[in-house]
């Protein structure tokens, strides 16, 4: 009870201040594609909020990527994902170049004072302080994809809390069976913190399978991801007749241009 | 007797409604005048200008020779409202403080006045009271408490004994009396013909806005068999 | 001495308003509702999150307190019309104008009090936790936050004289949060327009209500630097002069009104 009254506190400042910026910004949200609701749970915040959750989430989104650069709203395309993939620029520039001079209009000049000055990033030591955001996210609208992901890369990334990041991917793919990227980062969490290769190739078998039912959205680039890693760790047990076979597959039904066929097609025996 | 309001050519209309119609009056010092007349005669329209809530469309009003709305004038007038409202989560201690501190009397002496004023109301029993927590009379007499705390000169007051049980009527009544015998001038309206009869030297009746009796009570019921409710009567009927 | 003890008389009032109605208790038992069970949470597991608790901790001052101050100031006058306590307050030797300075004073305190009270809560528990507070800034967000709350009074003193408290509090609540969030974009805005509208959105920028300026809750919780203390005073006369036009046209309108 105390946690559900938890969700409804953070969701209900959430809503009035988060959607507000994002109406107020007049844009598009940024990197977060809105997923209509795959089906409804039965819970008190179905009942309550309705499909209206999804949009709630995208906003409690936004707030941590807010969290993540100290604050700021206006970071660009900048994100908690984006950064992970060594993301580097300048926005202390962006932000002395917006600066109007006082005498032209006062007002603007007084507000841009009171804006951020300078864009940092949060260090793993502060990365705790994103995770409220990212798990009222996660609450608020189980089939954001973004929202998981995210939560999962600074859980298991920046606060080394791997378990965590297993636990809310489970809990992710439940919710949303068909959906390929969540496992495949299941797989690679498998993989890479808990060094458990049998289950992780399970995962990724699962993650080739989910990619070719028809509910599952058509990315080859997931489908060529997981056929890679299956080859890979066919190869690293050297089960070669199974390392043949997802060769054969990649040949036959994947284009040799994506960057992950060519190297799966690179594997010597 | 120096005259403490004047009352001349007086008219005042709301949109389409003619309120006061060319009403002339005047009150002098230590009388106590009767307001009369039935619902909608323009009476509360008249006590209002007096106080200087609004200006009349035509004629001259002074109170004290001088306009109404100056808060000079005001010193020297208490009033009582005719429905009386007041801050509910106040007792009457905090009410009479209140007022006390915009009359701009000292801490000490609305102390003293408070005091009195509590007794001779009859209110001394629920001083800590919340003011909520009144009945209507006793509402009634809270009014009258602010309306007599900076001890003015003139007093109106706009149907001072509604709400009352039979014996505060009388405690008012013998108030309004004490007051007289001080020297004070007092403007009442009231349907009570017979408390009007009882203690007003004059009475004044009003009728759709126009002025229809002004007379000395001595005068109007000097006939032994009549009264004040039949002369009232009497002249609504045949005006 | 004589409008002095007539103003302190009618802000005592409205300060015995705000306390004998509990409306504080109702707002103080909400608050501790709604961040109670927050300060134990410990989203996956992890604990140490305390940016967030301090982020909605500042979003429910910020509309507690602005609640208490618009129902509070919208509430003034059409109650003591509506109640008839008008009539023995016009009775007594106060002007119109040192009236309604009085109650707007009294309600500004009032509110004032209760923001005082919030922020002194704000930072008792913040500064046990951590020992590196920012005093300077939360000095800046406290000044601030109180000036926004003058000027917003102020303005909804203005409103009551033409609205009745529900649609004088919801056209205030609505330019309030509109400011907040376009404030800042109404140039933006008149620039994709054409001439007569680009004009008249210019107008509104320059004469609406910047409520957006007020706003120091990123600052105090991200731990940003303060601002500098010329730019913050600035932002107080704004608000001052801003509140000041309010009240004297409010002023003008109630000694004209007919009651």
């Amino acid at each position: 009870m105390l946690w559900r009254l938890s969700i409804l506190a953070l969701l209900v400042p959430g809503l009035f201040f988060s959607t507000s910026r994002l109406i107020a910004r007049n844009s598009a949200i940024r990197g977060y594609s809105v997923h209509p609701q795959q089906g409804k749970t039965g819970n008190l915040l179905d009942i309550i909020a309705g499909d209206t959750r999804t949009i709630i989430g995208v906003a409690l989104l936004e707030k941590a990527d807010a969290y993540y650069h100290g604050g700021l709203v206006d970071h660009g395309d900048c994100s908690v994902l984006t950064a992970c993939k060594d993301h580097d620029h300048d926005h202390e520039e962006e932000q002395t170049t917006r600066k109007s001079p006082a005498w032209r209009d006062p007002l603007r000049y007084l507000n841009e004072q009171l804006q951020a000055q300078a864009h940092i990033h949060l260090d793993r030591e502060g990365a705790e302080e994103i995770l409220p955001w990212y798990w009222a996210a996660c609450e608020a609208s189980p089939h954001n994809i973004q929202a998981i992901e995210a939560a999962v890369y600074v859980l298991a990334n920046m606060t080394e809390k791997p378990q965590e990041a297993l636990t809310l991917l489970e809990k992710g793919i439940q919710n949303n069976p068909y959906n390929v990227t969540l496992e495949l980062s299941r797989s690679e969490i498998l993989m890479r913190h808990f060094n458990d290769f049998k289950k992780a190739e399970l995962a990724f078998l699962a993650a080739y399978e989910k990619s070719l039912h028809e509910k599952a959205p058509n990315d080859d680039l997931e489908k060529a991801k997981a056929l890679f890693y299956l080859g890979h760790l066919a190869k690293q047990r050297h089960d070669l007749t199974s390392l043949r076979e997802w060769q054969r597959i990649a040949r036959e039904t994947m284009s040799p241009d994506l960057a992950s066929i060519r190297n799966l097609l690179e594997i010597k025996e | 007797m120096s005259s403490v309001i004047t009352i001349d050519h007086v008219s005042k209309a709301y949109g389409t409604c003619q309120a006061v119609s060319d009403l002339t009056l005047s009150l002098n010092s230590g009388e106590i005048l009767g307001f009369l007349g039935a619902n909608g005669a323009g009476k509360t329209t008249t006590i209002k200008m007096l106080l200087g809530f609004f200006a009349p469309d035509n004629g001259q009003i002074a109170v004290y020779g001088q306009n109404p709305s100056d808060a000079t004038t005001r010193q020297r007038v208490g009033y009582m409202p005719e429905t009386a409202y007041y801050y509910p989560y106040l007792n009457i201690h905090e009410l009479l403080s209140f007022y006390g501190g915009l009359c701009g009397m000292s801490a000490d002496l609305i102390r003293q006045r408070s005091e009195e004023l509590i007794v001779q109301t009859g209110l001394e029993h629920a001083g800590k009271r919340l003011l909520k927590t009144y009945s209507k009379g006793m509402l009634q007499r809270a009014g009258i408490a602010q309306a007599l705390l900076h001890d003015p000169d003139l007093l109106i007051l706009d149907e001072p004994f509604t709400g009352l049980d039979p014996l505060a009527r009388i405690q008012l009544r013998d108030l309004i009396l004490d007051l007289k015998t001080k020297g004070k001038t007092i403007l009442f309206s009231s349907h009570e013909l017979s408390e009007a009869e009882l203690m007003c030297d004059r009475v004044a009746i009003m009728k759709a806005g126009r002025l229809v009796l002004d007379k000395p009570v001595k005068e109007v019921v000097c006939d032994g068999n009549t009264n004040l409710e039949r002369i009232f009567l009497h002249v609504l009927q045949s005006s | 001495m004589h409008t002095l003890r007539q103003i302190s008389a009618l802000m005592r009032l409205s300060l015995f308003d705000l306390y004998r109605r509990k409306d504080l208790v109702v707002v103080a038992l909400l608050t501790v509702v709604l961040l109670v069970p927050l300060s134990f949470a410990t989203p996956f597991g992890v604990k140490g999150a305390s940016r967030y608790l301090n982020e909605i901790a500042l979003l429910l001052v910020w509309i507690f307190v602005l609640a208490i101050a618009m129902t509070r100031t919208a509430r003034i006058l059409p109650t003591e019309i509506e109640s008839r306590t008008i009539y023995p307050l016009l009775s007594k030797p106060a002007s119109r104008t040192v009236i309604l300075f009085g109650r707007y004073a009294g309600v500004l305190l009032a509110s004032l009090s209760v923001l005082f009270l919030f922020y002194f809560l704000y930072a008792l528990i913040n500064n046990l936790k951590s020992a590196l507070f920012p005093w300077e800034v939360f000095a800046q967000a406290f000044l601030l936050h109180a000036s926004f709350i003058i000027l917003v009074t102020a303005l909804a003193l203005l409103g009551s004289l033409y609205f009745n408290p529900d649609a004088n509090l919801s056209v205030m609540g609505i330019l309030i949060v509109s400011m907040f969030l376009y404030g800042q974009q109404l140039p933006v805005l008149a620039s994709e327009h054409a001439l007569p509208i680009r004009t008249l959105i210019h107008t509104f920028y320059w004469f609406a209500p910047h409520c957006e300026l007020f706003d120091m809750r990123t600052r105090l919780i991200h731990h940003w630097p303060a601002i500098p203390w010329g730019v913050c005073c600035m932002i107080f006369l704004y608000a001052l002069t801003y509140a000041g036009l309010c009240f004297g046209a409010a002023a003008w309108l109630f000694n004209r009104k007919k009651i």
